[in-house]
């Protein structure tokens, strides 16, 4: 957290933590986070406090005063490169959708596990909708499976996500047209 | 007549020993690691956990406190104070509190420490640990140890949780003193047993563990303290003084640990930079164990694939011949303890030089090697080779050849116990061999040089290279601009002309570029000694268990098997014939400048691998001396393998006036004791003398006994070392070079005392005994340092007979050898305050203080040790020495000789760090025929007793009712040699004696003479023509009235 705005006054505010609506101590604050992806939030100054304190991305202290890292931070931090480590990269995105929280993301096993080791990060979503259709594959014969059907099953693996990233892209793709469509759409409905 | 064509040697051996050759082994059923060029494992995360402590200042060393900081990049997350609630009073605890408090920093007692942050950084976030000498800190933060298995054996776990609990463990090899293996493993599963069977991971990291204290080693190439290293770096902080260690603590010293993870921080920040100059991405920085790992990293830079991984199918006899025709760098001295003028020259990259003349880089960058028959051929060449040939750079590249010679008074290296000496040393000397034995081209041409005559060659085999690798990179240098492409160029060549381009760059530079140039130098040498020659015989000895069987391939014979309990194993880039023929030919470049010296009149007093000091002849005048060595330099001008012009064998800075500008030429004088053991001195107008370099060999392994242990700059030794030497010189100058003043040094008279840390469990357990019944945390642990003492043996006879002098007359009380302890004590700051502590660390009993050697007593004879490999090189001996002219006795096969080396030098010999395969079961039966004729001719007893062998052992072997272990023939072989040494010391006794004999017979008359003698003339009339043997006793007699003539002599002329 980098910045705090004094708050302007509105009956409508209240603190996203606690509640609290005294607008004497409500502030806006804004998350440091991709420059054309900011947030806003509105929170009490003690709520504000609380949260800059845990903040494991703190840099400075403006006292010049050594930073120390909370508990909190230090078992948030734990679980986020253990996730790391699971997930082989510190920048897990999904293959299908490019989501990149690492609190669901996932290996996916791109042959079957009995196939073969490729491994690739998918969301929790896109995981299930490529592991159901890995049941409609043809069941191993091989044991263990020979070159020839693991490379096969590796195929269509490869094909299941190509195929759900097409997907993916068509509704994208008309996500987009329908938001052109929409936008369109406003001003010739307002235009008196 | 001076030089090596002087003396009788060269006609008739005067040395029946046993050859030590180097071979192969190969540990049976073992299958080759596949090799792994890089690593698939992912790198540690971007933290970064840098932690110190400071302990009791007590030989326990326990932890007091500890400071550390926590980094994710550079970025400072978290920083505290950690402690040991049981290690400090309550007012110290009081102090930290408040300086937490006030500083605002975190306090944690030293197991929410290791909970909390250490093994949460290190082992679950996979941080870097960063520390400076980090084996201790990491021993000093556990609770408990073990002694390590598997690849880490030989070395500890630390068990990082109180007994009883789960927690990752560290283990830790000590490799020396200035790297240590350290790697982490774990207990708990950071995975489900779920996503383990169904191999649901990615690449996984591992912790990463980085010493500055090694890393500053291998980018700088040299070792120093923490402080000195952050002023060699000029980092923003420095390291405070302090002498509050084990003091009740203070802001002050708080301030003090915690500046001292700072400079740890900055100067691994520094060094990451200059590291990150060579650009290898192949290389992480935690790999960094010395200048060998950057050059290594080079190689695969390029893409250059192993010699073993392109020719697997190389058949391992071959290697074992490669072996064995592989000797070290050549160090020697010829002029012994006298001072005379030298003008000092070394050669200009030796190595790099060799390489780039021989054009080895070829075999480097080949998909493998080719070898054929090259007898005749390679016979031609040895008898029509003159030392004009060798001028041409085109005739160098002839000599990748081994070659099998039949050995006749030929000067070639050697390899054996000379003298007493316990240990294997290697020098150049006449050697005559009834069997074969296989040597380099280059040594066979130096022996022609040296002797006049070609060797005698019963097979030469010629190794070319095979097509050049596919898929290899240009790489780029110091991350400059500067391109070598491995297919085009040659590597030695361009990283020299690089570096002299660079080198001459800075000294023209403005101060902030020449900075950037001299790192770029610092790093182009750094470059090219790793690559020039250590990466291609690297050997690293694991210890076994329990013995192995271990296939030997020797130079001559067949391939046997053998037990044993250390096995070599080759490294990434071994490559023996590099190796053996890139010493090879370095050897030869000193022969020819022997050969040259001798030709123009001169004389050398020293050489040492790379280097030699050219002695003026007395009554030369300087002009014509100096003329002479310039012509001898000039000489290897052609030999110029670089396109700058070069001085390929350059005068030293020593032989310039100080502060000339290495313009003005000073008379600089020489004193050489032994190998490796020299001064180089200027002397001024009151004729004393001014020390220009100096060797440490033989005093390194003491602690300063004032003063402290940094070098001074230029001369490269201690304060200390330098006024030993100074005071050596200064007898030398007087006439009395015997009789060296040292006394009045300070604390000369202190008990002599070494230090070394507990690195390795058999070290550890000579502190067993002083740890039993105690705490853990009370305990001596591994990485505490010791202190070591030497026993006096005059004191032990004392202590055992009295007086000396009584027991050493008293014959029958003189024989019992008295047992000198080895004692240690735990560490003091104090060493006198150790002495009144240590104990035998065989026995565990005290030491009395009395038994110690002081500084005095050690140094006593540092300026007359022997020169064993050498003739006329005994303790009093002074002037120039002889070759031995070596006949072989039998070969043994041995491996890798600088085994522990470091840590012998330190804590004194160790015969189980010896890789010895032995002797080819072929020669076993002619050693036994041998020992037989030994006992035959000296006595089973006496052959028993000088193989240190019970006599019913060498008995049952010579009947041949019991085969002899490898170990027992040695101690055979060894026995028949002692044998040997002492009737041909018997021999010149007798000798001498006799020409005594007929001296006093022809002055004093028969009868007087036998008078005197106290023998009945009959028999001295028989002794007198040789009917009868001259007794014992005789010797004896007529050697002390020798003597007492001479005193007399001597009295009467004073």
């Amino acid at each position: 957290m980098t910045t705090y705005k004094k708050h302007g006054t509105s009956k409508h505010r209240f603190c996203l933590i606690c509640g609290c609506t005294d607008t004497m101590i409500l502030q806006d604050c804004q998350l440091a986070g991709n420059r054309d992806h900011i947030r806003r939030f509105v929170l009490c100054r003690e709520c504000s406090d609380r949260l800059a304190s845990r903040s494991p991305t703190r840099t400075e202290n403006q006292a010049g005063i050594p930073q120390t890292m909370s508990e909190i931070a230090l078992r948030r931090e734990t679980r986020k490169q253990k996730a790391f480590d699971r997930l082989g990269t510190d920048h897990p995105i999904c293959a299908c959708c490019l989501s990149s929280d690492r609190r669901f993301m996932e290996s996916h096993h791109l042959e079957g596990e009995k196939f073969g080791e490729t491994l690739i990060n998918l969301c929790r979503n896109c995981h299930r909708i490529l592991s159901d259709g890995q049941q409609d594959h043809p069941p191993q014969f091989g044991e263990p499976p020979i070159t020839e059907e693991r490379i096969g099953h590796w195929l269509l693996g490869l094909a299941d996500l190509l195929e759900l990233l097409v997907t993916k892209l068509k509704e994208f793709g008309n996500y987009l047209i329908d938001k052109a469509r929409g936008a369109a759409a406003v001003p010739a409905e307002t235009t008196p | 007549m001076s030089g090596i064509m002087r003396g009788d040697a060269a006609s008739t051996a005067t040395d029946k020993l046993t050859v030590a050759l180097r071979a192969y082994g190969v540990p049976e059923g073992r299958e080759e690691p596949p090799i792994l060029s890089g690593t698939s494992r992912r790198g540690p995360s971007r933290w970064n956990l840098i932690f110190d402590t400071e302990t009791t200042a007590d030989p326990v060393l326990r932890l007091r406190f500890g400071a550390y900081q926590l980094r994710y990049g550079d970025e400072l997350r978290d920083t505290g104070l950690f402690y040991d609630p049981a290690a400090l009073s309550e007012a110290d605890v009081g102090v930290l509190k408040n300086y937490t408090d006030a500083k605002h920093l975190k306090l944690l007692t030293n197991a929410e420490f290791v909970e909390k942050i250490f093994l949460r950084a290190a082992y679950h976030w996979q941080a870097t640990t960063i520390g400076f000498n980090l084996p201790f800190d990491l021993s000093r933060i556990a609770y408990l140890h073990s002694d390590a298995r598997g690849k880490m054996r030989g070395g500890f776990s630390f068990h990082m949780a109180p007994e009883g609990m789960k927690a990752p463990r560290i283990r830790i090899k000590h490799l020396s003193r200035k790297a240590s293996l350290i790697d982490m493993y774990g207990s708990d599963q950071k995975l489900s047993r779920g996503m383990r069977k169904r191999k649901i991971y990615g690449p996984r990291r591992r912790p990463a563990f980085v010493d500055v204290h090694t890393l500053a080693h291998a980018v700088l190439g040299r070792s120093s303290t923490l402080g000195a290293l952050a002023n060699t770096l000029e980092t923003p902080h420095r390291k405070l003084g302090t002498d509050e260690h084990g003091k009740p603590l203070t802001p002050e010293y708080l301030d003090y640990a915690l500046q001292d993870v700072q400079v740890t921080w900055e100067c691994f920040t520094e060094l990451r930079r200059r590291f990150e100059l060579h650009g290898l991405e192949r290389l992480p920085i935690h790999h960094v164990y010395s200048e060998a790992s950057i050059g290594k990293g080079y190689l695969r830079q390029m893409g250059i694939r192993p010699w073993r991984e392109v020719q697997r199918d190389f058949p391992d006899e071959l290697v074992g011949i490669v072996m064995g025709t592989y000797f070290g760098g050549r160090a020697e001295v010829h002029l012994r303890r006298v001072i005379r003028q030298v003008a000092y020259c070394d050669f200009t990259s030796m190595y790099p030089t060799v390489c780039s003349l021989m054009g080895l880089w070829r075999l480097v960058i080949a998909d493998g090697v080719d070898w054929h028959d090259a007898t005749d051929a390679t016979q031609r060449l040895l008898d029509s080779v003159t030392l004009a040939d060798l001028q041409h750079p085109a005739f160098w590249e002839q000599l990748h050849v081994l070659v099998e010679v039949d050995a006749d008074a030929d000067i070639l290296p050697v390899r054996a116990r000379y003298g007493r000496e316990p240990q294997y040393t290697i020098g150049l000397n006449y050697l005559t061999s009834a069997d074969t034995l296989w040597f380099t081209l280059a040594d066979c041409i130096a022996s022609k040089l040296l002797t006049g005559k070609a060797t005698k060659i019963a097979r030469a085999i010629a190794f070319t290279s095979r097509k050049v690798q596919r898929n290899l990179n240009s790489a780029r240098i110091a991350s400059t601009d500067y391109t070598i492409d491995p297919t085009k160029d040659d590597f030695y060549r361009r990283i020299v002309e690089r570096r002299q381009h660079v080198k001459a760059l800075a000294k023209k530079a403005t101060d902030e570029e020449a900075e950037r140039l001299k790192a770029e130098e610092a790093a182009l040498k750094t470059i090219a000694n790793s690559i020039a020659y250590g990466v291609y015989v690297q050997l690293n000895v694991d210890e076994e268990e329990k013995p192995v069987a271990v296939r030997c391939h020797p130079a001559k014979g067949r391939p046997f098997l053998v037990d044993m309990n250390q096995v070599e194993e080759p490294g990434e880039f071994f490559h023996p014939l590099l190796g053996t023929l890139i010493t090879g030919g370095a050897r030869l470049m000193l022969a020819i400048a022997e050969r040259l010296i001798l030709d123009q009149g001169l004389d050398w007093a020293f050489c040492d691998t790379d280097s030699m000091a050219i002695a003026k002849p007395e009554g030369m005048i300087d002009k014509e001396f100096f003329a002479r060595v310039e012509s001898i330099r000039n000489w290897f001008a052609p030999l110029n393998p670089y396109d700058m012009p070069l001085d390929m064998f350059k005068l030293e800075d020593a032989n310039y006036r100080i502060g000339g500008g290495g313009k003005n030429m000073q008379p600089l004088f020489c004193f050489a004791v032994s190998s490796k053991r020299y001064v180089l001195f200027n002397v001024d107008d009151q004729g004393r003398p001014i020390i220009r370099k100096a060797s440490a060999h033989g005093l390194g392994h003491l602690l300063p006994p004032y003063g402290d242990a940094v070098p001074l700059e230029e001369i490269g030794v201690a304060r200390w070392q330098h006024d030993v030497w100074y005071r050596i010189v200064l007898a030398a100058l007087a006439g009395r070079s015997q009789q060296v003043q040292l006394r009045d040094l300070a604390n000369v008279d202190q008990p002599a005392v070494g230090r070394y840390a507990a690195t390795t469990p058999p070290l550890l357990a000579w502190f067993e005994k002083m740890n039993e019944g105690r705490p853990y945390a009370e305990q001596i642990r591994p990485f505490n340092f010791m202190l070591m003492f030497q026993a006096d043996r005059i004191a032990a006879i004392e202590e055992l007979h009295g007086p000396a002098g009584d027991a050493l007359r008293d014959k029958t009380r003189g024989k019992v050898e008295p047992y000198l302890p080895r004692a240690v004590a735990g560490y003091r700051t104090d060493p006198a305050e150790a002495a009144s502590q240590c104990f035998d660390r065989e026995t565990g009993r005290p030491v009395p203080r009395q038994l110690l050697k002081t500084y005095a007593q050690a140094l006593a004879q540092f300026h007359l040790r022997p020169e064993a490999k050498f003739l006329d090189a005994d303790f009093l001996d002074s002037g120039p020495t002889r070759r031995r002219h070596v006949e072989v006795h039998a070969i043994v096969y041995i491996g890798k000789e600088a085994n522990r080396w470091e840590e012998q030098s330190y804590i004194g010999l160790d015969e189980e760090a010896e890789i010895e395969y032995g002797i080819i079961p072929e020669q076993r039966k002619s050693i036994i025929n041998q020992a037989r004729e030994a006992g035959n001719i000296h006595g089973q007893r006496a052959l028993a007793k000088a193989a240190e062998l019970s006599l019913q052992q060498v008995s049952a072997i010579l009947r041949g009712q019991a085969a002899p272990t490898n170990e027992t023939l040695a101690k055979l072989i060894k026995g028949m040699a002692e044998l040997d040494r002492k009737a041909r010391v018997e021999q010149q006794e007798t000798d001498t004696a006799e020409r005594r004999l007929r001296e006093m017979v022809a002055e004093l008359g028969f009868q007087v003479a036998a008078v005197q003698l106290e023998i009945d003339a009959g028999n001295f009339s028989r002794m007198m023509s040789g009917k009868r043997r001259l007794t014992p006793a005789i010797v004896r007699k007529l050697r002390d009235q020798a003597f007492l003539r001479n005193r007399k002599r001597r009295n009467f002329a004073r």
